[in-house]
């Protein structure tokens, strides 16, 4: 279906590099959006098999496909149900196109609501933990620091292999937020002088719990044992079909995508994982754009969105 | 004693009997009731000029009054049977005392069956057979009886005919209660045959009073066979897809009893998917499922003549060349244990766990055969996953925290005698069983005079008895005569939700505390 004429996986790539705020899911659907303009078809069956066929070439050639396939599978469960709604195609492509841009726009601004909600959890004189980079938690820390002139600090993990703490920690910083970067071994040193623990999130499963970036299940479990509440923040957008049932148990192509080995010889043999999955019994709430929610009522969202 | 039995005769309930008694009573000189009557008829004379008075004429009010004793008697037809069958029960101290105290509140087999004469004429001979096959577990495990309950009732309407002066929508309610209240004598109701049987009324209930009897029966079979094949089969199929990721080649995969949609799942994930995989059956006394999902695998065999047997499943299946080989020895490797020799060794490389359910509670309880409980508590404790499969159609809004306030009492005498060679509880008439327990109580009386004369040497003889493994079977055999010895079996127990990772159904996967939500949206629909 999809010729040469136009790659999904390009226009996929070139949103996310074009505006590095956007997420994977967003980045998704806003590309089978643009897929849907520029290919125009004729009816109802040869869209959703270019849907789908798309989301297959997508899902594919990008390795982390976690919260791009929830993005992808919002989108065609929202093509599926609109196609069905019109009985004139011509209007009914419009509306997809249309809705398609509204869905986008409305995906984007979920991160600000999630925020929103998740500010009274933030209060003078904490201490927070955050685990690796995520936008959304950013923008929350950004918020209480900016808007409501909240004083708190924040102890950023390097979070390797990736080491998206450096980031996250430089960001805080400009954001005038005092961190301290330390280790990912650290985190037991400091726990007992924190008061919460905030990560984001690649995906929530049906059980609510998450998966993310590796270690965050550590700290799910260190969080537990000394009572510290362990939140998410995240977009419900990003809440998947899928339910692993141990931090191994991911799809294994999702687990282990490629880690360039530009370190040195004797790490040759150095095995390492991008994800793991935390179970939600170590979660105490997600912060999301539905409001705060403990993680048994992620499946109750997502059973509205697939069968309402 | 014929004094006795008139005065405690039970107050005139239904006219029927009223003029019976009043019968009776005229011969017997009892003053009392006949001032009694007297000053009935007073009233009602007094009531009458009133009524009088007022202009309604004595002809009107004595068919008003006829209209009422019809009106009485229908209902006792219907609704007052139930309280008849109470009244003939016969309550059986000893019986009662059989079973420990903790358990004396649910209901025994000899009560259920106890209760079934009065209305054996108006059911269905397809009920009574089924019935049959309920009580001596040749249909057992939930959505099987689901299953043959509904077929038995599509039979039940074909050969339904309306009554004279009434409707269909309204008189087949009834009736099929009649049915309903017959197939409980064999065992209770499980909580999906509940649920179908609601919507089934509600079905009946919406058919249009306009509606011939031929098409609205048409109706209700097709709404019948829709239900079976949206609810148990579809839904089956969806369970099996979504499980079945959870079965990886080579794995260790554990599982208790006989579960259809479980035995399905294996089935599919050898024929459809060709995984090779271990499978340990757990089984337990006194009903030996576990054996039939063993005779059932083994006799699933990978493509062949036997196909037929498999399935529409094993009708598509290309994965393998024709044969006659068992999946047994193809793909799976079973291995089958006993509930008590569930040890460590057996429990060391069991990747995950498969649970059958009877129910899933709203608070996320698992309502399942009893033992399952035991399994789910050992695997969590080694972190091994458990997995339950269950349809919606098993969802309940009930919340239970212990399995002893509901369960389903089953015959003792399943765990003495083989439950293979179970024959259907013997009906017999009110009046049989009368006679029977008082020959027998006469024979107790004289048999204990009889004892109490050479008690020493019997006690001796008691005592000296030697203690062979024959000799144990037999001390079993009339447990009914020992003292202070009870037996016990019930059928469900309860898991709760903290040790079930994952319950799988036809709208997804869920935590058990995800529960409400299906119930919430199965009410919905």
């Amino acid at each position: 279906m999809t010729d040469s004429s136009f790659d999904i996986t390009e226009v996929y790539l070139k949103f996310l590099e074009e505006d590095k705020d956007m997420t994977m899911p967003i980045a998704a659907i806003e590309s089978l959006v643009t897929m849907l303009r520029i290919k125009e078809p004729t009816t109802s069956s040869e869209l959703i098999n270019l849907v789908k066929s798309n989301i297959e070439t997508l899902k594919s050639s990008i390795s982390n496909a976690i919260s791009l396939s929830a993005g992808c599978d919002l989108f065609m469960r929202f093509v599926l149900r609109n196609t069905n709604m019109y009985s004139d195609w011509e209007s009914c492509k419009r509306n997809l196109v249309e809705n398609g841009e509204l869905f986008v726009q409305r995906a984007k601004e979920s991160r600000f609501k999630s925020a929103e909600f998740g500010l009274p959890f933030i209060k003078d004189d904490d201490t927070i933990l955050v685990h690796s980079f995520s936008r959304v938690v950013f923008q929350l820390l950004k918020k209480a620091r900016a808007d409501r002139l909240v004083r708190f600090r924040v102890i950023v993990t390097e979070s390797r292999p990736t080491e998206n703490g450096y980031h996250m920690a430089k960001l805080l910083q400009e954001a005038n937020i005092p961190v301290e970067l330390i280790v990912d071994n650290a985190v037991g040193f400091v726990i007992h002088k924190v008061d919460k623990i905030l990560v984001g999130a690649e995906g929530v499963a049906e059980s609510g719990g998450i998966i993310n970036h590796i270690g965050s299940y550590q700290i799910g479990c260190l969080a537990k044992a000394n009572n510290k509440p362990f939140y998410v923040v995240t977009e419900s957008h990003k809440f998947v079909r899928l339910f692993p049932l141990a931090p191994n148990d991911l799809p294994n192509d999702l687990s282990s995508f490629g880690l360039k080995s530009t370190e040195s010889e004797e790490r040759e043999n150095l095995k390492t994982q991008l994800i793991d999955f935390t179970p939600h019994e170590y979660i105490t709430a997600l912060i999301t754009d539905l409001g705060v929610l403990t993680p048994s009522a992620v499946s109750e969202e997502l059973i509205k969105i697939w069968y309402d | 004693m014929t004094d006795e039995a008139e005065s405690k005769s039970p107050q005139p309930q239904t006219p029927a009997s009223q003029g019976n008694e009043s019968k009776g009573e005229g011969v017997s000189k009892l003053s009392n009731k006949e001032l009694k009557e007297l000053k009935k008829k007073e009233k009602a004379a007094k009531r009458a000029a009133q009524k009088e008075a007022i202009g309604i004429t004595p002809e009107q009010q004595k068919q008003a009054a006829q209209r009422s004793i019809e009106k009485k008697k229908q209902i006792a037809s219907t609704t007052n049977l139930k309280k008849q069958l109470n009244q003939t029960l016969i309550k059986d101290e000893n019986a009662k005392k059989k079973i420990p105290a903790l358990f004396s509140h649910l209901e025994t087999r000899e009560q259920r069956n106890a209760s079934s004469p009065s209305i054996s004429h108006i059911v269905h001979p397809s009920i009574l057979s089924l019935t049959l096959k309920y009580a001596n577990y040749r249909v057992v495990g939930s959505i099987a009886r689901l299953k043959h309950m509904l077929e038995a009732f599509k039979v039940v309407i074909d050969d339904y005919k309306t009554p004279t002066n009434t409707t269909l929508t309204r008189h087949l309610t009834g009736h099929l209660s009649h049915q309903i209240e017959y197939l409980k004598t064999a065992r209770p109701l499980s909580i999906s045959m509940g649920n179908a049987i609601r919507l089934l009324k509600q079905e009946i209930s919406h058919i249009s009073i306009d509606t011939t009897e031929e098409k609205a029966k048409d109706i209700l079979k097709q709404k019948i066979d829709d239900f079976i094949k949206e609810k148990i089969e579809l839904t089956d199929r969806l369970i099996i897809e979504n499980a079945s990721k959870h079965i990886t080649n080579g794995g260790t995969i554990l599982t208790y009893g006989h579960s259809q949609v479980l035995e399905d799942l294996f089935k599919y994930c050898v024929i459809q998917q060709g995984k090779k995989f271990n499978l340990i059956v757990v089984d337990s006394r006194p009903l030996f499922e576990g054996k039939k999902l063993l005779k059932n695998l083994i006799e699933t065999k990978v493509e062949g003549q036997n196909q037929a047997e498999v399935g529409s499943e094993g009708a598509r299946s290309n994965l393998y060349r024709p044969g006659e080989r068992s999946i047994t020895k193809v793909s799976i490797k079973v291995q089958y244990v006993l509930l008590n020799s569930l040890s460590s060794t057996i429990l060391e490389d069991v990747d995950c766990v498969f649970l059958g359910a009877h129910a899933m509670l709203s608070n996320g309880h698992l309502y399942s055969r009893v033992g399952t409980g035991l399994i789910a508590m050992m695997c969590h404790s080694r972190n091994i996953p458990v997995l339950t499969c269950c349809e919606s159609i098993k969802f309940s809004d009930r919340v239970q925290l212990d399995s002893v306030t509901t369960n389903e009492l089953a015959d003792a005498e399943d765990l003495i005698h083989d439950i293979g060679q179970k024959k259907p509880p013997a009906k017999r008439s009110f009046a049989l069983e009368q006679f029977l327990k008082k020959s027998e109580n006469e024979r107790t009386l004289h048999d204990s005079t009889l004892r109490n004369k050479d008690k020493q040497g019997q006690q001796k003889g008691a005592s000296q008895k030697p203690s062979s493994a024959t000799d144990i079977e037999c001390s079993l055999l009339d447990w009914h005569s020992v003292p202070n010895l009870s037996i016990l079996s019930i059928m469900y127990d309860l898991t709760p939700p903290q040790y079930i990772k994952k319950v799988v159904t036809e709208l997804g996967s869920l935590p058990p505390s995800s529960v409400p939500v299906i119930l919430r949206e199965y009410k919905s629909t």
